[in-house]
């Protein structure tokens, strides 16, 4: 019997750069920089978690991944699965942001960066056979691809073609349905079944990874140091949303204020008057800035407002990814002339909109323009 | 003899269940399944799930990895549960000895 140490390592054919996946990818984060390029001034930060964003997919799709980890189980990977399905509806449920409802883009949002770190976990629990070119498929990699991409079809073509025609032949209802949902999430949704349902059902189909082989591959290394860096990544691409957001919620806010004599001429009646200008400001790259601005004149008998805390003057806020809702906005004399401005407002981050915090500015001035309470 | 899948299906990939001895030959020759997945031109995942009996090779995998171990395809491929080797060759020693 003739023993073969070292056999002949034969090489595979080079990876295509421009894979439908790769453009498609480098199309999705263009949109997305292209749509949040004009909502805030802190472009740097975005651009920067953009950035660690692709170096992220970059680095994971350049780790070897040792089957059998807990991605290649097959329960985990049916569980994947599911839970893409499960934010599909949920992306098709969530109606598209409209400058009446904040809260719904933010939802929007939300669901949109589960499905993202969701398609991240599918390609790992795959390693991305289903969009693989042929150069560097087996035989039984091929042959599940392409069973794969038959049932894929099969099942696009019954569920969206289907879904389409009942909803447009159906009644008034469903077709307005139809067009609403291609308003919101629709267009995700649509977008996602055509490019990841391959996978979804490679995923679905294939059996548990054989056990992994790491320790006979490398004796002298405890960890593989490539994938923990994948691992590092892609857990920080996911901390630095979660902490900001929960930095909106949880770090005190800080306040800065002015006063200053009013720029326009005597207010009749008035002994004197000053300019107020307070800031609340939340959060670091995910943060919202909510200013009070009120001008108030006093005469020894009440104070009275000239400007603010009027509808309308509360809609100052800035933000950057994040909700802020005016949930009071009102200017109050009291019986004994003291005046009272309120501005309360409620601040959610907009990728963990179901966190939020309330932010109360206040200012009280007697009618001698002592001021009693001011941030 | 048919493999189902546990739902009265049969798999696309495996319609058949061949034994083998893969793991032994990869083993006796202290070959890894990545570097034995390089010599045969195959992923590393797909070496374990022909040792593990969960996916059939076509006959030009099945040549190749009998060139590669210098074996028959016949004593690496077997349709019916194979005997250990040390047993099968303690066998044809007995049988040889006896003539």
């Amino acid at each position: 019997m003739t023993v073969i140490a070292n056999p002949p390592i034969r090489q595979r054919g080079p990876r295509s750069l421009f894979t439908p996946v790769r453009i498609t990818t480098a199309i999705f984060i263009g949109l997305v920089c292209l749509s949040l390029i004009p909502a805030g001034g802190h472009l740097a930060w975005l651009v920067g978690y953009l950035l660690l964003v692709l170096v992220t997919c970059i680095v994971l799709r350049t780790t070897r991944r040792e089957p059998g980890t807990w991605l290649g189980r097959r329960a985990v990977r049916r569980a994947v699965v599911g839970l893409i399905a499960a934010d599909c509806v949920a992306l098709m449920a969530t109606p598209a942001p409209s400058a009446g409802s904040p809260t719904a883009g933010s939802g929007l949002l939300a669901f949109l960066l589960l499905l993202v770190v969701l398609n991240v976990a599918l390609g790992g629990a795959t390693q991305r056979v289903a969009s693989a070119p042929d150069s560097i498929v087996d035989e039984r990699q091929e042959a599940l691809r392409n069973h794969a991409h038959r049932i894929a079809y099969l099942i696009f073509a019954v569920v969206v073609g289907g879904a389409v025609v009942v909803a447009d032949v159906a009644s008034t209802e469903t077709r307005s349905w139809l067009a609403s949902g291609f308003g919101g999430g629709g267009w995700i949704v649509l977008l996602e079944l055509l490019f990841v349902l391959p996978g979804m059902v490679l995923a679905f189909l294939e059996p548990t990874h054989p056990a992994p082989e790491f320790r006979t591959l490398h004796p002298g290394q405890r960890h593989d140091r490539p994938a923990l860096l994948a691992k590092a990544l892609l857990a920080l691409t996911v901390a630095i949303p979660v902490a900001l957001s929960l930095a909106v919620v949880l770090v005190p806010v800080t306040t800065s204020s002015t006063i200053q004599a009013p720029t326009d001429s005597v207010v009749p009646g008035a002994t004197s008057c000053r300019e107020f200008f307070a800031t609340a400001h939340l959060g670091t790259g995910i943060d919202a800035s909510v200013p009070l601005h009120a001008e108030a004149c006093w005469n020894g008998k009440r104070a009275f407002e000239t400007y603010g805390m009027n509808a309308g003057d509360c809609m100052t806020f800035s933000s950057d990814m994040t909700i802020v809702t005016t949930t009071q906005c009102t200017q109050v004399t009291r019986a004994d002339g003291t005046l009272a401005f309120t501005y309360r407002s409620d601040v959610a981050p907009g990728v963990m909109p179901f966190l939020h915090r309330q932010v109360t500015l206040q200012l009280i001035i007697d009618r001698n323009g002592n001021v009693e309470k001011f941030p | 003899m048919s493999r189902l899948d546990g739902r009265g299906k049969t798999p696309p990939t495996a319609p058949e269940r061949f034994y083998n001895r893969i793991a032994v030959l990869r083993t006796e020759r202290g070959l890894s399944r990545q570097a034995l997945a390089d010599a045969v031109e195959v992923n590393y995942q797909t070496v374990g799930y022909l040792e593990r009996g969960d996916y059939n090779p076509s006959l030009e995998l099945a040549f190749r990895l009998s060139e590669l171990f210098g074996v028959p395809i016949e004593a690496i491929f077997s349709r019916e549960p194979m005997r250990p080797m040390s047993e099968e060759l303690y066998s044809r020693a007995s049988d040889a000895g006896g003539k």
